[in-house]
Order: C-alpha cells, then structure tokens, then sequence
C-alpha cells in the first residue's frame, strides 16, 4: 500500500482543510459558545460584558468568517472526491450526526448574519438569533466530535448502503443509523471539541479586549483550559474503558507521545503567556497545541480511515478514488492553494492592520 | 410520503432556495462595481452612496449564500450517497473548482469591505470585480456537474462499476455549455430586474433620492441586455437538449406522439393517462423547425420511449411555459427600457412603467426555479442519465420526511427574516450618508 504523489498531495491538503477548520472556524464556533456560557447569561448585571464579548467577537470574526468556515467545504468536497468509500460510510451509516451537524451550520450561519448586519435593534428578535447562534455554535463540534469519534471506534458495518437483497441487512434501524455514533467515548469526544473551541476563542478574544475587560478575559481563557484539560483526559479515559481500537495501538506509538507531550506543555506554556500583553505569541502557542491534538488523533489512527465492526478496517488508501481523479484532484489542489493561500494571508493581514488616515 | 419524494423535495427546497442566492451572488458584485466605477470617475455622490447601499446587499447575499452552498455540499451525500459513490470520483473537478473560485470569492469580498481607506482605490475597485469573476467561475463550475448528470460522459460504465475514469472529460462535457450561457443570461436577466423593481419602488412611493433613477439605469440596462440574449441561448440549449435527451424534450412540449411536422405547443395542460393536451395552441410544424431548423423534421414523441422512463409530463411542460412567458415579457420590458432609456429617457420616470418594473420584480426568479424545474424533474426518472436512476442512488435511511419537514421549517424561517430584515435595509437605503472627506480624499489621490 504504498501512496502515490498525487495521493500525498490530497491527503495533505485533507489534513490541512481539516486543521483550519478546527482553528478558523472552530474560533468562531467557540465565540457563540463562550456567550452561551458566560457568566450570569440572564442576569442584567452581565448585559454589559455579554454586549462586549459579543463585540469583541463579532469584531473577530466579520470579514473573515466565510473564508473560515469555507474549510468545510473543501473538506467534504475531498472526501467525496477522493474518498467516496469513507465519504459513503458517514453519508449513511453516520448520517443522524452529520445532519444535526448541518443544522447548526445553518443555524449559526443565518443567526449571525441577521444579527451582525440588521439594521434597528429590536431586542426580541434579537434574543431569537443569539439563541439560535450560539445554539448552533454548541451543536456543530458536539457533532464534529461525535463523527471523529464514530470513525474510529470500530462500530461501523462494513457495508455502506444495505440493500434488500444484501444477506448482511441490519436487524433494525437503531442498529444500523444510531448504534455506531451513540455511547460515552463519542459523547465525551463532542463535549472534548467545545471546549477545545471555546477554548481557542477564549484565548484569541484575550488580545482583542483591553483593560479590565482584558483581564477577565484572561482569567476565562484559564478557566476554559482547566476545562480542555479534564476532558482531554476524559476522552483518553472513555476510550480505554471501550476498548476503542487505536487506543492500543497507540500507546505504542511515539509519534502519539510527542504529540501529547506538545500539547500538554503548549498549555502550561500558555497559562504563563495569558498574564502577559503577548498577543501574537500566545495565538500561535495555542495553534500550535490543536495542532498538536490533530495530530495526535492524526498519528494514531492513520492509515486506517474507518474502524469497522469486527477489527476489520478499511484504510484511506484503500478507499481512494481511481488514479487519473487523485492527479486531477491533486492538480487542483495545489493551483487553488497557491491563489488562496497568498490571498488569505493579505486579507488577514490587512484585517489586522489598523486603518490608515 | 415515499423517502424518495421526500429526498427529492428536501433537494428541491435547498437547491431552490439557494439558486435565488447563488445568481444574485453572480451578478450583484457587477452593479456594485458599475456604480463604483461611475464614482471613481466623476465623483458622484449619489454613486457612492449606491456603492455601499449595493455592498452591504452583495454581503448579506453571500454570507447567507455561503450557508445555503454548504448545505447542499452535505445534502449530495446525506440524499444520495449511491450517486455520490460512484459521481464523486468522476464531477470531482468542477466540485473542487468551484470551491477554489468560491474561496477566492469570499476572500476578495473581504478584502474590499475592509479595504475601504486601506488599499489603492483602483486595486480596491479590482477587488470588487474579482468578486463578481469568481462568482460567476463557481456558478458556471457547478454546472458542470450538472451537466455531466444529463449528458455523463469521461468514463464506462460496466455491471454498476465506472471504468477508465476521465475527470477532465466529465468536466468538459457536452451540455456545460448551453447550460451556462442559460443560467448566466437568467441570473443577470432575474438580479437587474429585481434590483430595477425595488429602486423603481422607491421612486414611486415618492422618495426624491437621485440615487434611485441611476441605479435604475444601470440594474435596468443589465437586466434589458440578458433578457434580449436569453432567447438566443434558449434556441441553442433546446437543440441540444433535442439532439441529447429526446424524452426530456418531449416532456417540455408535451409531445406524445413522433411525427414530421411536428407543432409546437403553446400553453395547455398535459394529461399522460389520455396522452393529450387541454387548452393547448399549436403552431404547425413550430417544434420541427425550432429543433431541428426543418419544418419537415421528425421530433421523437414520448411514445418511443418505455413508459417508466418518462418524465413527468405535466410539471415539467407547464415549467417550460412559465418559464418561456416569462423570458419573452422580460425581453419584451427590457426592450422597451433601452429605446427608453436611448430616445424616451422621461419614460423611464413614468408611474406606470416604473409598475411595470415593480411587478416584474420577482419574475426573473420565477423564470430560474421553473427552468430548473424543467431541467432537473425533465431528466426524471435519471439521476444520471441513462446510466443510474434517482430511485438507486436514495440513502437507505428511512424517515426522510422528516428531513424535508425540518429542513422546510427551517429555511421558511430563514426566508421569512431575509425578507423583513430586507424590507428594513431598503427603507434605511435613504439614509445613506455621502462619502466622508478621508474616503473622498482617499480616492482622489490615487486618481491623480
């Protein structure tokens, strides 16, 4: 099995749609989620630091949000592309959290563009979209962790599309649409991803306020890591007690353990940066400790894409499209990279710098 | 309901909805930049002020547009996973384009929104422009795939299994053409009359804004030119759906029977159990002779065809005549609108031609949906034509009308706040404030 060029072209460009994903987008979701969970959501006391987080979010986020959440797409559009068997696989057998998936996207796409750009401030309807953003913000990498988890669980049947004529047909409909993504490890997973999101907003926010404001910025990114931490170890604590496949295999592996021990000192790392003004530094560390995650997750499961039923498994170079959509695909990839890449870059740049007069 | 109508509902309703944001996302960055331009050169103010008014629309479009797209790009595989397996491989060209054009949509779009002040004034007008480029590059992408579906080639089929797969073919394939000259001219066509109907609204409740009757104008202008070409492209993608899909062309005149001569059909209400028409006009020999250029040409009727292989006849005949009414009435408007604007420019100020403008304000979306209607139920029962039925390629999950139910919900929740917050936005359009004197200067200097 070994992969060709043009197979490692698609494959990188997969890995890295998937960790701007996570850090883009997953800052913006993080954002919906630390309103959802500031303190005191209700209380009136707090309407002045929620209308300032929101600011200091919605200020993040605006001219760059759609580029962010792009990332998806080019995600998906590669699977399906590139991987049609692993692409079908989730499309039916994980197709419950895949739709609730979409549902948040859409909810929190909408929600934020009405209550970004409506005019008037109608404090009801305005109520209704907060809802409904942050709603949508919590739901997506509940979602996203629930599929990450189901992929390597070894719950998936092997057969993608059951047909009535196919000897292996599930016994019910639970069994085959519901059991493969429901239980603790997956569940522990999704709760894992918001608070790796809210996490990664609540850090980024920190150099976006001043003040006082700032210093309890500082002091929630704090707390969200105590958070990421206890659940990192819970995720690491559900798949041992299920038995997940790679668990093993992992704890054999070195590039696990580098991965691990970057994050973990990434974080403490970080705790010290948070009390200091370096804005850029302590964004980079902390995009340096989800890359960390990925990879870890990255590094143990690969090259296997789906964990089936039974210890069997099915790897990504198995499930790979015909050589002749690889070169094409690779091709692509690689002309969109270098216009969209360049291009990303000026824009945040220029979104970062201060107006000039 | 069975899960296949329901999937092929839920697909209906997201693609119809995403369409109206999809051609507005193609064409409004073209009035934003004709106005910009307009500014940049005379200093108008009112021309700025239509800038940012036009901006501000091309934004919120396209971040509900950008939401509508993903959502579709989940629905191929949630719906039909049995499509996607074996299509997937084969369309991943004019997919993975269109996500390159879409990104450097977006990133150009935010590039001009903050590039106000920031950047050079005539860089910063590119921008824009690259804006409307790479929307129209990801319109015209997608149809691509969509063309392959009605006219699949780059690979063998053989026993369910694509052979010797060839993306750059499939990408290339022979209905892409027509297709998005078509839905080019119906975007422009649909934007510049519904841009022209709300101005001319504003104008006839009384509002004094000169910004009004030059936005007019140009949405006017844009819209006149599609709908007088559309026509043309109408001619040639009919052909070629004559020369490709018989059955499909059949099903868009109700034509039962194959015979020389052929008439075209004007109106009617189809019935397939009698295989005849109500209420119909027929102008002899009319279908021969816009098929296939020969009054004498034979056109193939529905009756060559296996029954389970027709479409359904009714819906996909009186799509084509709203769609073909509605074209010919907005070529008809649009024609007059230029000699208006050429030789009769107080016309253009008249209440009822500024009515006419009001009322044909949402026909040009109209026209879209039911020309996609023709397109997509007219290949019924394929999913890729002659090659895979709509039926195989359903996900086997079953409880699909729930998905069309949710997602109904959804999405008239969703249309139901665009169009207040729009009504909004259009009444505080007034207030729009003239440039200030750092933008002025700003443009100015780099003028000289």
């Amino acid at each position: 099995m070994i992969a060709s060029a043009s197979e490692t072209v698609v494959m990188a460009f997969l890995v890295l749609s998937l960790f701007a994903y996570v850090l883009c987008g997953g800052a913006d979701f993080g954002v919906g989620i630390l309103e959802l969970t500031s303190s005191r959501f209700r209380s009136s006391r707090s309407v002045e630091e929620r209308r300032a987080l929101r600011k200091a979010g919605e200020r993040a986020i605006a001219p760059v949000w759609e580029a962010n959440h792009i990332w998806i797409i080019v995600a998906l559009v590669i699977l399906f592309v590139a991987f049609p068997e692993v692409h079908v696989h989730m499309a039916t057998q994980l197709h419950i959290p895949l739709l609730l998936m979409l549902v948040g996207i859409i909810l929190r796409g909408t929600a934020f563009v009405f209550r970004y750009y409506d005019v008037g401030d109608d404090p009801s309807v305005h109520r209704l979209w907060t809802v409904l953003f942050c709603g949508g913000s919590a739901l997506v990498p509940f979602m996203f962790g629930h599929l990450a988890a189901a992929m390597s669980r070894g719950g998936l049947s092997s057969t993608a599309i059951f047909t009535s004529e196919d000897s292996t047909l599930p016994p019910s409909v639970y069994e085959a649409y519901v059991a493969p993504w429901v239980g603790v490890f997956p569940a522990v997973t999704g709760l894992f991803v918001i608070a790796l999101f809210a996490w990664l907003a609540a850090v980024f926010l920190v150099g976006e306020l001043s003040g006082p404001q700032q210093t309890q910025a500082s002091a929630r990114a704090k707390r969200w890591t105590l958070v990421v931490i206890v659940l990192g170890g819970a995720v690491t604590g559900a798949a041992w007690l299920e038995g997940v496949p790679w668990f093993v295999e992992a704890t054999k592996d070195f590039t696990v353990y580098g991965a691990f021990l970057v994050a973990t000192s990434g974080m403490a790392f970080l705790w010290r940066l948070l009390s200091t003004n370096k804005t850029w530094t302590t964004r980079v560390v902390a995009g340096g400790v989800v890359g960390a995650v990925l990879a870890g997750y990255w590094g143990a499961v690969y090259p296997v894409a789906l964990e089936l039923q039974g210890g069997a498994q099915r790897t990504w170079h198995d499930a790979a499209a015909p050589a002749a959509t690889m070169t094409a695909l690779a091709a692509t990839l690689l002309i969109a990279g270098a216009l969209v890449i360049p291009g990303l870059t000026w824009l945040y740049r220029l979104f970062k710098s201060s107006p000039a007069h | 309901m069975s899960d296949l109508l329901a999937a092929r509902l839920t697909m209906a309703v997201s693609l119809g909805f995403h369409i109206v944001l999809a051609a507005i996302g193609m064409v409004m960055p073209f009035l934003m930049a004709a106005a910009h331009r307009r500014w940049l050169r005379t200093g108008d103010e009112d021309a700025y002020r239509l800038t940012r008014a036009w901006m501000r629309g091309v934004a919120i479009f396209f971040a509900t547009g950008a939401v509508s797209g993903t959502a579709l790009s989940f629905e191929l595989g949630i719906l039909w996973p049995g499509f996607m397996r074996h299509a997937g491989p084969i369309i991943g060209m004019p997919f993975s384009l269109e996500g390159a054009a879409f990104f450097v949509e977006a990133i150009a779009l935010g590039i001009y929104m903050y590039g106000w002040k920031r950047i050079a004034p005539r860089l910063h007008w590119w921008t824009g422009v690259v804006v409307g480029v790479a929307g129209l590059a990801s319109g015209i992408l997608v149809i691509s795939a969509n063309g392959w579906m009605n006219s699949p080639t780059g690979f063998r089929w053989e026993a369910g299994v694509a052979h010797d797969v060839d993306p750059v073919q499939a990408l290339l394939n022979p209905a892409w053409a027509t297709q998005s000259v078509h839905m080019v001219l119906a975007s422009f066509q649909a934007v510049g009359f519904a841009v022209a109907g709300v101005h001319a609204f504003l104008m006839m409740r009384g509002s004094n804004d000169r910004m009004h009757p030059q936005a007019l104008r140009i949405a006017l202008a844009m819209g006149a030119v599609a709908a007088l070409l559309q026509p043309l492209s109408g001619h040639w993608a009919a052909q070629d759906v004559a020369a490709r899909q018989p059955a499909k062309l059949a099903a868009f005149e109700a034509h039962f029977e194959t015979q020389r001569r052929a008439p075209l059909l004007v109106g009617g209400i189809p019935d397939e159990e009698t295989q005849s028409v109500r209420w119909g006009i027929k102008v002899p020999a009319g279908l021969s002779v816009l098929a296939f250029d020969d009054p004498n040409a034979e056109v193939v009727g529905l009756d060559a065809f296996p029954r389970a292989d027709w479409p359904p006849v009714t819906v996909v005949h009186v799509a084509f005549q709203i769609m073909v009414g509605i074209g010919t009435w907005l070529a008809l408007l649009g024609g007059l609108g230029l000699f208006a604007m050429r030789f009769r420019p107080r016309w253009l100020g008249d209440k009822r031609f500024l009515g006419a403008l009001v009322l044909s304000a949402p026909l040009g979306f109209l026209a879209i949906e039911a020309g996609w209607t023709v397109t997509e139920v007219g290949r019924q029962p394929w999913i890729i034509y002659g090659i895979m039925r709509t039926r195989d390629a359903l996900t086997p999950v079953p409880g699909q009308v729930w998905h069309l139910a949710a997602f109904s919900a959804l999405y008239l929740l969703i249309g139901i706040s665009a169009t207040w917050m729009w009504r909004r936005q259009v009444r505080h359009a007034s207030r729009l404030e003239p440039p200030s004197r750092e933008i002025a200067g700003w443009a100015r200097g780099a003028a000289s």
